[in-house]
């Protein structure tokens, strides 16, 4: 929620502020429609708002003014001066509640129904009679302040009349009863209201406290007392004591007096320097009240003394930050005849520290900055040719300029990693909850900044990460105590910079990784023979979690266990240069630790030669360089290649690596040509890629250099081994290659296991383009392959045949304590008879069915484009899939064979079952709303795509996408909702597609008007349910219609 | 100044003029209409890239920009060059991606009148025949007119198969 609020804040002082200009323009040419048009868009969007982030008191004032301005547009009200000024006070009035809400991220309590008449009292016509009630009010900031703000000097002045005022008071009389009536009066920000109660029955503040002198008294304490504080010392050091204690008293003998014109102007004087804030008045109330119990004032009215000080915050806080402009502290008091809660002195210091700029504007400097550091790499090398002393120093000032440029920018583009975690202590207290454990989160350098991009790609392999371990890490309670551990859990997230990387660690206090147990299921899987699992340490073994298709849970959980786990957050780690290690010890806890690049534009690369070409290495993967002899028999040297049967490998520190040739792999030579030849010098980088390290031999290793990686032409993206190209410093292009490619065309000849990392890795390559999704093959009846969305498998499991049971001749299969049904993928297909059952368990809502297949097959990222619909049951339609054509299964129709009322239920307009897939436009000009809406569509599965204005969503229309239904906000600039409607339904491709309209401009009219547009629903925008229940129902309507 | 003729086939054209950049390859006249045509470049410092296709001659650096070579000759099936001359160069744009194809040597720029147009001959063999839009009569010779999208579209085809 904070992101949003702050984001809301920026967008809603901006769009402030831009009102406050427009309404002044506006009053100097009432007719001028563009001008009114704007704010009364900017209002709209602050009220529409508000709703959505459930801010009552704010909605409330900015509806009354809109309401006001909706009166002027439609021009059944005249722009009048009075109108105006009532408007910008609720401006003023909403800037106050802004600062309340940046300060305490919770709307500031108060009471807006005075304004919120005035306005409607405006809206309904009675100008005039407004204008009454509104007179006095302003007469009396007007002609009180400025008599007192020219005459007064800092302390006695004041002080004097305000003895004065003292005599003439009334006189005492106890009412006890009072105090409490008089505090809440008093939270009232109308003065005059408060000046009525003052002089009401009851006795005074002032006499309760006990008079002059204790107020001296206490002037002279906090005056003393000031020092104390370290804050408060340095605001108040300017001043001598006896200046102090003066202008306290007077400021006390005010307020107590219910003088606020007069405790305002004081208070106006009280700090005389810059960078008094909430929290110093915070602390000087507090100072306030502890004086005043110390001389024996009653509880309540130290309590009341405390509250009537902060009828002058507004005006301290805002004399103290006007020092530094040496504005007149009288001129804001004058503006702002009421003393109320206080204005945000925090707006304008927002603007300064941070402007909105376009993320596409940010990558374009971030290119052209990679740009500038390719053409200076190429600079030095030429300047290191060409021997002139004259270049060099201008050469190297660019150098360097060049160099903090490109930090500067690339800082630009970092987020605090906290960002990614936000969700997780949410997850984990859920966890907690379902699991019954007690875990705690710990997490450590939130504030370690990377670049967004490489943060939104490991945010889900984190999440999956912090489960993993809340979920097979960490212990049952029980479990825990019995091993001498605390019950309660830790799970420890802990980032940090290294050498120009971001390592992030996931620590967990829980079981470790059992090795006997993991053994069991690498033999089961066939993943490695007996023998190789004895020579392999623990950690090795440990180390199988990351191949695919591998969950050692015994119990699958709803929380993990979909065997998709480990080896998809390693393949997603490695897809951005990064690295996971892992470190378990088995009863202590597991340690993961993630290594990934700071950004992803410009890396270190290692220029390595095989037969006459240039490659480059990401120096990430590289660990060391050996030099080996190859083959000469009694070489000297420390290195030296040997061979098992044709596996070149190297003895490297009492270990094996295997080594692989590049120019074999790039298919450069083959393995006869370059065993023939007489190596003298052979380079060895060797290289990690995930758990696996092995050697690359090439010819020759030169230099590092700082390369930008560029993608290939889209015709060389099938090609593994490149991760990219680049251009040198010497202008020549060169291939970069990618470690983890190698490691797969390394393995595809070797041992079994290894074919798996090699799918991964095609796998990997594949999931990089952008419109793929997870499809889970899997075989059922006849040879065909079958594919379903991974994304609606809930689990996939094994089942043991024997408790397959079958009733009222339905298959059942007890399940986690309940009967789940199981349907057959195709009805051809035969059960097993023995062994176990691959079952695929849909969850929707509360059902529960499980899908008996013969066999599964894979997981493939791949784009599921359907070439051919189906006219079966059950089968949405033919794609190509893994190169094969595939049925893809369309689930619902199983869970209605399984559950007769799924349909029925699903028709009552529930919000998930809209289908997977859909796609959805959504126009808004406001980014708050983007951001806050498109999650919501995204939760309910629709692809979801963003434009900012209704000229840009035309120009997607003659680009020719499609979308399923489209959501557009009314009040946009240029082109406005109702406009963009009438284009879209006067023709072209998308006059059939279901169009909503979202917009706080819920009245009758304006639907009316809307339907007219051509609107096919029209939606209140901060409600959700509603949204998506049109969604589906309109997305059913032109289903049924096709 | 296009206008509709009838001609004697009863096959309808258009009258007007196409510009195009003529290339040499194997001895075939070709056509690059000239609008398609961003750089022509002589012979540049090629990166190759093993494992690549064999119609992908390498990469290259033109002004800070990475451009795919495509070999044309092989690309159409014609044989490799047997003489030592160094290959010149057009670079095209698809999709937004630089592509240089790689030619013998680049002609003049001709601007065709559209009643030389022919449809491609049916005969033609069938890899010219996706990516020539149709052939001009010229005095003296033909001229085949590239169709760049397809030629380098069906890389994208063939690669996904």
């Amino acid at each position: 929620m904070d992101d949003l609020l702050n984001e809301f804040l920026t967008e809603t002082g901006e769009a402030i502020d831009v009102v406050d200009v427009e309404l002044v323009k506006l009053e100097q040419d009432p007719n001028n429609k563009e001008v009114l048009d704007n704010i009364f868009r900017l209002v709209h969007t602050i009220k529409g708002t508000c709703g959505f982030l459930g801010l009552p008191r704010l909605e409330s004032v900015a509806h009354s003014s809109e309401n006001v301005l909706g009166k002027f547009r439609d021009g059944e009200l005249e722009v009048s001066e009075h109108a105006v000024t009532v408007i910008l006070e609720s401006l003023d009035r909403i800037k106050e509640i802004l600062a309340g809400l940046e300060a305490t991220e919770e709307e500031p309590e108060g009471d807006d129904s005075e304004l919120i008449d005035r306005l409607d009292t405006i809206a309904e016509g009675g100008e005039a009679r407004a204008k009454v009630a509104e007179e006095p009010d302003v007469v009396d900031g007007e002609i009180i302040d400025p008599t007192l703000g020219r005459s007064l000097k800092p302390g006695e002045v004041s002080l004097e009349e305000l003895e004065a005022a003292f005599a003439s008071a009334p006189g005492p009389s106890s009412d006890e009863a009072g105090a409490s009536t008089d505090t809440s009066t008093e939270k009232n920000t109308d003065a005059s209201t408060t000046t009525n109660n003052g002089q009401g029955s009851e006795e005074p503040l002032f006499d309760r406290i006990g008079g002059d002198d204790t107020i001296a008294v206490a002037a002279h304490q906090i005056a003393s007392r000031l020092g104390a504080d370290l804050n408060l010392k340095a605001l108040f050091e300017s001043q001598p004591q006896t200046q102090r204690k003066d202008r306290f008293t007077g400021l006390m003998i005010a307020l107590f007096k219910d003088d606020f014109v007069t405790a305002e102007t004081v208070a106006n004087n009280l700090v005389p320097v810059q960078g008094f804030g909430a929290k110093d008045f915070d602390a000087l109330i507090a100072l306030v009240k502890d004086v005043f119990k110390g001389l024996g004032a009653e509880a309540d009215t130290c309590d009341e003394a405390a509250m009537v000080f902060e009828m002058v915050r507004q005006a301290a806080i805002e004399s103290s930050a006007s020092h530094a402009a040496k504005t007149p502290a009288k001129k804001t008091a004058a503006q702002n005849p009421k003393a109320g809660a206080a204005p945000g002195i925090a707006a304008p210091s927002r603007a300064t520290q941070s402007i909105r700029v376009n993320v596409e504007l940010l990558e374009d400097l971030m290119t052209m900055v990679s740009e500038l550091v390719l053409t200076r790499n190429q600079l030095l090398q030429i300047s290191r040719t060409v021997d002139s002393t004259e270049l060099a120093v201008p050469l190297q000032r660019l150098s360097q300029c060049t160099t903090e440029l490109q930090e500067n920018v690339m800082k630009t583009r970092m987020q605090p990693i906290g960002n990614a975690w936000a969700k997780l202590p949410r997850i984990v207290r859920d966890l907690t909850v379902e699991l019954d454990k007690k875990i705690e989160l710990q997490m450590l350098g939130a504030e370690t900044e990377l670049d967004r991009q490489v943060l939104e790609l490991i945010k889900d392999p984190l999440t999956h990460m912090v489960r993993n371990s809340a979920d097979h890490g960490i212990e049952m309670p029980a479990v825990r105590l019995a091993n001498g551990k605390p019950d309660e859990g830790k799970i420890v997230l802990n980032a940090f910079h290294e050498g120009g990387h971001i390592i992030i660690e996931i620590k967990d206090d829980g079981a470790g990784i059992p090795v006997e147990k993991l053994k069991g299921k690498i033999l089961e899987k066939g993943l490695a023979s007996e023998t190789e699992l004895e020579a392999m340490s623990d950690n090795q073994v440990q180390k199988f979690i990351f191949h695919p298709g591998f969950s050692t849970a015994e119990k699958i959980t709803s929380v993990s266990g979909r065997g998709v786990g480990m080896d998809v957050v390693r393949s997603n780690i490695e897809k951005i240069g990064g690295t996971i290690d892992m470190n378990s010890v088995e009863g202590k806890g597991t340690t993961f630790q993630i290594k990934i690049p700071l950004t992803l534009a410009i890396v270190a690369g290692l220029i390595v030669e095989a037969t006459g070409e240039k490659f480059a290495i990401p120096q990430i993967s590289v660990l060391e360089l050996v030099r080996a002899s190859n083959g000469v028999e009694g070489a000297e040297g420390d290195h030296r290649i040997e061979k098992i049967k044709d596996t070149p490998v190297l003895r490297l520190r009492n270990r094996l690596l295997p080594l692989v040739y590049m120019n074999e792999i790039l298919g450069l030579k083959s393995r006869e040509e370059i065993e023939a030849e007489e190596h003298r010098d052979d380079f060895i980088v060797v290289t990690q890629v995930g758990a696996f390290s092995f050697g690359i031999v090439v010819d020759q290793v030169f230099d590092t250099e700082e390369i930008v990686v560029k993608p290939v032409a889209p015709i060389l993206k099938d090609l593994n081994v490149y991760s990219g190209n680049t251009i040198l410093g010497d202008g020549s292009v060169i291939m970069i290659l990618d470690p983890n490619g190698i490691a797969a065309v390394a393995n595809a000849g070797a041992a079994d296991h290894s074919n798996e990392e090699v799918e991964e890795e095609d796998e990997v390559a594949i999931a990089q383009s952008d419109d793929t999704e997870s499809v889970l093959v899997f075989r059922a009846g006849g040879d065909n392959p079958k594919a379903v969305p991974l994304a609606v498998v809930a689990r996939l499991e094994d089942i043991e045949v024997d408790t397959i049971e079958e009733t009222d001749g339905r298959l059942l299969v007890q399940y986690r304590g309940n009967l789940m049904p199981i349907i057959k993928a195709d009805p051809d297909m035969e059960m097993k008879t023995t062994g176990r059952q691959p079952i695929l368990v849909f969850t929707d809502r509360e059902y529960t069915m499980g899908m008996a297949v013969d066999e599964i097959l894979d997981i493939v990222d791949e784009e599921l484009d359907i070439k051919l619909a189906s006219a079966h049951d059950g089968v949405v339609g033919s794609a190509v899939i893994a190169g094969k054509a595939s049925e893809v299964i369309d689930v619902s129709y199983y869970l209605g064979l399984a559950f007769s009322d799924w349909l029925g239920n699903q028709q009552n307009g529930s919000t998930k079952s809209i289908s997977k897939g859909a796609s959805a436009l959504l126009v808004d000009d406001s980014d708050f709303f983007r951001n806050m809406i498109r999650p919501v569509l995204k939760v309910a599965g629709f692809e979801v795509a963003t434009v900012s204005s209704a000229a840009a969503a035309l120009r997607m229309q003659e680009d020719g996408v499609m979308f399923d239904a489209i959501i557009s906000d009314i009040e946009m600039p240029e082109m406005n909702g109702y406009e963009f409607a009438k284009t879209v339904k006067a023709g072209g491709t998308w006059s059939e597609t279901p169009l909503i309209a979202l917009s706080s401009l819920a009245t009758e009219r304006d639907i009316a008007r809307g339907h007219d547009a051509g609107f096919d629903d029209y939606v209140a925008k901060f409600d959700k349910e509603t949204l998506l229940e049109s969604l589906s129902q309109l997305l059913k309507l032109q289903g049924d219609a096709a | 100044m296009t206008d509709l003729i009838v001609r004697n086939d009863l096959s309808v054209v258009t009258t007007g003029s196409q510009d195009f950049v003529t290339v040499l390859l194997d001895g075939q006249l070709l056509g690059i209409p000239v609008l398609a045509v961003h750089d022509v470049l002589n012979a540049q410092v090629l990166t190759k890239i093993p494992l690549a296709p064999s119609w992908v001659s390498g990469v290259l650096n033109l002004r800070g920009k990475i451009v795919t070579a495509i070999d044309l000759r092989n690309r159409l099936g014609l044989p490799p060059r047997r003489d030592d001359k160094k290959s010149m160069s057009v670079v095209v744009e698809y999709n937004g991606e630089p592509y240089s194809l790689q030619i013998d040597k680049v002609g003049e720029v001709l601007s065709l009148d559209d009643q030389l147009f022919e449809r491609n001959p049916i005969t033609l063999d069938a890899r010219w025949r996706d990516v020539s839009k149709g052939i001009y009569r010229l005095d003296g010779q033909l001229l085949a007119v590239l169709d760049v999208d397809k030629l380098l579209a069906f890389q994208n085809g063939e690669a996904a198969a």
